[in-house]
């Protein structure tokens, strides 16, 4: 892994009226990591994606990608620009096949045919349910599928939002496998929303903790572990 | 009741469903991309009617430049409209649409009556018509059902098979993803308005080859594309079709055996019934 910044998050700050969902984030995001974002529930973590991912306009701050200010683009140019994502809750076109899902955003890098489409559902396992409507699958499918429309924009930065909430503990470690596969396949750098913390900590280089908007640690999955502030803002929580 | 006029007027039903069903499918694209319904589209089919006359007064050897120049000039009409004003309607109240769009209505009612004057214009071609026992058949309503179904496959077909396609559905089941997804949700809009009013002027291009129409005459069709788009399931291509020959053999039905201006109270009733028993429409899923 380098040490070359991909994106750089600047003071990045969020209201919602008067709700402070981000409060001067900064980010710097290494080429090819694996990036966890933990943080207790409502902590900022899908705004934070919506914010990157251009679906809300930054109150402050800016957002750099690969050298480039892209904070008030419209979200498909950020998409196309090299920016996928997944949704916490998961929305494929239901009334779509799984590959008719794949091509709408296959279609757009440019780079990818039927054929790499097909690939992509081959990585994600979901190549036998192709011809499927997407709104058949299960819980742990339309999640693949979700990372499977992503990877079809060829993304240089994937970011998953608690893409393994309500799976089985098998599910959760295929789903593990799988994206150090992609990221290693795709040579991707992805930021991994999770809740499940045996998941995020054993596949995570670096963790990022956010609480109430604001970033409270860093480090290393061991590092973060261990930190006073962290483990307050998570004991806290659950009293 | 004679078997003639029975077959009569099923087969009179089906050829004018036909044109309810394209006008329903140019209302329901229209709704199923960007929740706009498109309250000038009577306006709009007599434009397209007009628009073929005019061709052909100027061509006057084949019916097929008319509809040529039609479906093109209803695609660029479609761009142009939604620039200038569709586009700031998307999001807004109902009654914001209903009004702008009312007064677009007046706008083109009031040119085509300077432009072509009150009086009622057909397309005078020749087509021959062949009659067995009681019941003729002209040619110019066959053409006509043909070109609807063609143009009826072939939207289908762009729907299904085509990158466009594939972006339009995306956008009509979930436009947040589909932008996240790369997808210029404005641009698909400006295409979707502009394709659904090429149906809608298409089925004017069509339906001057058969019935004779005057600049305020759009009213009438539009009901019955209204009701068709409410019958076939909202945003359902297919299942407009299949309402349009339904509601085509209602209003045949009523004129053969009642009186046609009952035809529109008739078809609204079995809008309102199916509302009221089957509220997702006849091709709608469950809940
Ligand atoms: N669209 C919105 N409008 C108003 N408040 C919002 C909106 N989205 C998120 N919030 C608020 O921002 C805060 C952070 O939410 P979110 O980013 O979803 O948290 P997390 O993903 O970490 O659980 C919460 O207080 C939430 O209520
Ligand atoms: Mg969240």
């Amino acid at each position: 892994m380098s040490q070359e910044n991909i994106m750089t998050i600047n003071n990045v700050t969020k209201m919602f009226g008067g709700i402070r969902a981000l409060n001067k984030v900064n980010v710097e995001v290494k080429k090819g990591e694996i990036l966890g974002l933990i943080g207790p529930n409502g902590s900022g973590k899908t705004t934070l994606f919506n914010v990157i991912s251009g679906f809300y306009p930054a109150t402050e701050g800016t957002i750099e990608f690969k050298g480039e200010n892209i904070t008030n683009l419209s979200p498909h140019k950020i998409a196309r620009k090299g920016i996928g994502r997944t949704f916490q809750i998961v929305r494929p076109f239901g009334d779509m096949t799984v590959i008719d899902n794949v091509l709408v955003s296959g279609l757009f890098s440019g780079k990818m045919g039927v054929k790499q489409c097909r690939d992509i559902l081959k990585t994600t396992r979901l190549i036998e349910r192709e011809g499927d409507l997407a709104e058949m699958l299960n819980l742990a499918e339309k999640r693949r599928l979700e990372i499977a429309r992503a990877l079809a924009l060829s993304p240089e930065i994937l970011l998953l939002d608690e893409t393994m909430a309500g799976l089985t503990h098998t599910e959760v470690d295929e789903s593990l496998k799988m994206i150090s596969g992609i990221r290693n396949e795709f040579g991707l750098t992805i930021i991994l929303v999770e809740h499940v913390m045996r998941a995020i900590m054993a596949v995570s280089e670096r963790i990022l903790v956010l609480s109430e908007g604001t970033k409270i640690a860093e480090g290393s999955p061991k590092e973060v572990s261990e930190n006073e502030q962290v483990l307050t803002a998570y004991l806290g929580r659950r009293v | 009741m004679s078997l003639e006029l029975l077959a009569q007027t099923i087969i009179n039903g089906l050829f004018i469903g036909f044109l309810f069903g394209l006008a329903g499918m140019g209302l329901t694209i229209i709704f199923g991309v960007m929740k706009i319904i498109n309250f000038a589209t009577g306006a709009m089919i007599m434009l397209g009617a007009y628009v073929g006359y005019w061709t052909y007064t100027y061509w006057p050897y084949s019916a097929i430049p008319g509809i040529i120049v039609s479906v093109g000039v209803g695609f660029l009409f479609g761009i142009l409209v939604y620039q200038v004003l569709v586009r700031r309607l998307i999001g807004k109240p109902l009654l914001t649409t209903l009004l702008v769009l009312f007064g677009l209505t007046s706008i083109l009612e009031n040119s085509m009556l300077n432009l072509w004057s009150p009086n009622p214009r057909s397309i005078p071609i020749d087509f021959p018509t062949y009659s067995y026992g009681l019941i003729s058949i002209s040619t110019s309503r066959v053409f006509v059902s043909i070109m609807a179904i063609v143009a009826t496959i072939l939207v289908l077909a762009v729907f299904k098979y085509t990158t466009f396609g594939r972006i339009i559905r995306a956008v009509i089941q979930d436009k947040i993803a589909a932008t996240l997804m790369g997808v210029d949700v404005n641009r698909v809009y400006t295409l979707g308005f502009s394709l659904g009013v090429t149906l809608t002027f298409l089925a004017g291009a069509l339906l001057a080859m058969v019935y004779p129409f005057e600049p305020f005459g759009g009213l009438p069709y539009a009901l019955m594309a209204f009701v068709v788009v409410v019958l076939g399931t909202l945003g359902n291509p297919v299942g407009c079709l299949f309402a349009g020959l339904i509601i085509g053999t209602v209003h045949s039905f009523v004129g053969s055996y009642w009186t046609l201006n009952m035809s529109p109270a008739v078809a609204y009733l079995i809008m309102i019934i199916t509302f009221l028993l089957r509220p997702q429409g006849l091709m709608g899923k469950k809940e």
